[in-house]
């Protein structure tokens, strides 16, 4: 029996991976699968390691360097400085925000993306997905500037309409526009195949046993979706939470979430103390809110069963 | 009632429907019966709303509903796929046309508990459809469909995933379940059996045109067409010659054989005709037995299939092709073997007879 190259080429590596991976050891290959993403988790983890220990060792004005014993110190300074409460609050908000509007966005963008029966329209939205991780975020901030500035092209189509100007740029709702944008392409990539996920013929059926287009959203697509859907969330909310360059830009300094406070503290203040300890609670406030987002939708995020015929 | 009128529906340069018309009495279950690819989905798409037709003309209950999207008209659909909700139980599955359709909130439990009980689900509303099997599930679908109790029940080949002896009970158990009710039903198969089985009538389809409609027993005995012949039953064509039009009768030759045709049958045009006889109308001969027609000729093949042998016999007075026909008696005496010769008989009134 003649094989084709690459049949050969397989079966080659098949021979190797048996002398490396003996059968008695098949009942591990699972855990085999998990030993990169078990690294590189562990090395993040790893990572936490001395940055929570600088956390508890408050900086010395005098000579520049942390102290040898462990306190509380920076956490205390922290909790007392309101403008990091603000920071906060602003960081925590407007990723609330940014990641209702993403998938409010995203949702019917990647339904008409999976639905369209037009293979021409489908493309074009592909297009239009795939563009912006092309540009980069730092361009396309900047692309903004051009739109919204003071004399950007926004402003003089306003003012050719006779209408007053609008500050968007170095405001909240700017920053909070420039996130949207960035965030849109990963909620759609991760919506689109929870969506593709809900046949047609279910959307129809919905239809034919008296749903208006609403009630089959409300009552079949959305609880069908809600895998994407909390995926799709979780990840436009953390991304944001932990967001530098977007508020940096489109805010200006006027805006700044609380990833530019670990950022000053570590490099403008020199105070690798005070930024851990912003860095740890950030990334406590993030763990606790997706924790909290699972255990409430839990088991859905893992997906129905499939259907069995 | 339920009319088409000249339906036609293309997508792109295909023309998956071609000028359709049918009419439907209250009550009545008719199949369309058609290969796969033969426009079937397509129509009851547009007769529940889901497609608009090319052109063409739907009429339910004296009402046109073009202008109707589907939450507007009344027609419970099975689909092919079934497409229950799978995040719903088999009660709320059954349930949602009720909520949907704004049906007083009380007597929802009890009319979704009696159309359970109708599919014989009693006890099983409180599973989500992967936990129940595959018949079951066809059970909670065709419950949903019927329990707002709509003007048209539509059936697309439902049952065209089940294995064959399921597919059989619930060809019976749909039929129950639509003469219990008298919904008027329009099934959509590509199983001959089934449309044979389960309608009052039955309309055959290929290539989006309508080939015949009638009940089961003309679309056996009188196909309409060659199409139509060979896609129900299992039925053997020749090639034969007009060589003679009387005013009673028609002589046909069949390679080597000549045959007289009765004033009845339907008469050919002169000259190359084809001729088709079923399976079942050729008998396998005793040694001293007669019959109108009688050839001679030798087995080429056997397969038992249990409850009849199909032979493959040839016959050179013919020409090269061999004639398909049943034992349906196989247990009741020898098999014959290949290689040995036998004599065929049948009547001249079962030679079908269609201009190619
Ligand atoms: N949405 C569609 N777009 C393009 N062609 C289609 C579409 N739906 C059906 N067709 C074509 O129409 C023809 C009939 O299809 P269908 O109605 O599904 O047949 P059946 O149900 O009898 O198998 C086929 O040739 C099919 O490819
Ligand atoms: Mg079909």
């Amino acid at each position: 029996m003649s094989r084709s190259p690459g049949l050969r080429v397989l079966d080659a590596l098949e021979g190797v991976r048996a002398t490396l991976w003996p059968r008695p050891l098949a009942p591990l290959t699972p855990w085999a699968f998990l030993v990169p993403a078990l690294l590189l988790t562990g090395l993040l983890v790893a990572a936490l390691v001395p940055l929570a220990d600088a956390s508890l060792r408050q900086l010395d004005r005098a000579t520049f360097r942390l102290d040898e014993s462990w306190s509380l110190a920076n956490y205390a300074a922290v909790l007392a400085r309101p403008v990091y409460g603000v920071m906060a609050l602003r960081t925590l908000g407007g990723a609330l925000i940014v990641t209702a509007v993403t998938l409010l966005l995203a949702f019917p963008y990647a339904w008409l993306m999976v639905r369209t029966a037009r293979p021409a329209l489908r493309r074009l939205l592909l297009i239009s997905l795939f563009l912006p991780f092309f540009i980069g975020q730092v361009v396309r901030a900047y692309g903004w500037l051009v739109v919204l500035g003071q004399q950007g092209l926004a402003n003089s189509l306003l003012a050719a309409l006779g209408l007053p100007p609008l500050t968007i740029l170095y405001t909240f709702p700017g920053v909070l526009v420039g996130l949207v944008q960035y965030m849109l392409p990963f909620a759609v990539l991760m919506l689109a195949p929870a969506l593709t996920a809900v046949p047609e013929e279910v959307e129809l059926a919905s239809a034919g046993l008296g749903a208006t287009p609403l009630r089959t959203l409300w009552r079949v697509v959305l609880p069908l979706a809600r895998p994407g859907l909390v995926a799709a969330g979780v990840v436009v909310f953390t991304l944001t939470l932990t967001d530098f360059a977007m508020p940096e830009i489109m805010g200006g300094g006027t805006n700044d979430f609380i990833a530019s406070a670990v950022y000053d503290a570590f490099f403008q203040l020199g105070d690798p103390g005070l930024g851990g300890a912003i860095a740890i609670l950030m990334t406590a406030v993030g763990s606790l809110a997706v924790g909290a987002v699972l255990a409430l939708f839990g088991l859905g995020t893992l997906g129905y069963v499939e259907e069995r015929r | 009632m339920v009319r088409l009128i000249e339906v036609s529906r293309r997508f792109g340069a295909t023309v998956a429907v071609d000028r359709i018309s049918l009419e439907l009495a209250r009550g009545a279950f008719l199949t369309i019966l058609g290969p796969s690819g033969c426009g079937k989905t397509t129509l009851l798409r547009m007769i529940a709303g889901f497609i608009a037709p090319s052109a063409g003309e739907i009429v339910v209950h004296g009402r046109p509903v073009a202008d109707l999207p589907p939450w507007k008209r009344s027609i419970g659909m099975v689909f092919q796929r079934l497409a229950l909700f799978p995040h719903l139980t088999a009660f709320g599955n059954v349930a949602y046309p009720l909520q949907m359709r704004g049906f007083p909130r009380d007597g929802i439990a009890d009319r979704v508990a009696r159309y359970l009980r109708l599919v014989r689900l009693e006890g099983l509303g409180g599973r989500r459809p992967h936990e129940l099997s595959g018949g079951q599930q066809q059970r909670v679908a065709i419950a949903r469909a019927l329990v707002f109790e709509p003007d048209l029940l539509l059936l697309d080949e439902p049952l065209a995933a089940l294995d064959k002896k399921l597919r059989e009970d619930m060809q019976l158990e749909f039929r129950r379940i639509q003469q219990e009710l008298g919904v008027t039903t329009i099934n959509v198969t590509h199983d001959q059996r089934e449309a044979l089985v389960m309608s009052d009538r039955v309309l055959v389809m290929d290539q989006g045109r309508l080939q015949q409609a009638g009940t089961p027993e003309e679309t056996y005995a009188r196909p309409a067409n060659r199409f139509v012949a060979g896609f129900i039953g299992l039925t053997n064509f020749l090639p034969a010659e007009v060589v003679d039009r009387g005013p009673g009768a028609t002589r046909l030759r069949i390679g080597a054989l000549e045959i007289t045709l009765p004033g009845a049958t339907a008469r050919p045009a002169a000259g190359p005709i084809e001729v088709a006889l079923r399976a079942e109308r050729i008998r396998l001969l005793a040694p001293d037995e007669a019959a109108e027609i009688t050839v001679a000729g030798t087995i080429a093949a056997a397969v038992f299939e249990g409850d009849r042998v199909v032979y493959e016999v040839g016959v050179p007075a013919l020409g090269p092709q061999t004639l398909k026909l049943y034992d349906l008696d196989p247990l009741g005496h020898g098999r014959r073997r290949p290689g040995e010769p036998v004599r065929l008989g049948w009547l001249a009134r079962d030679l079908l007879t269609f201009t190619p």
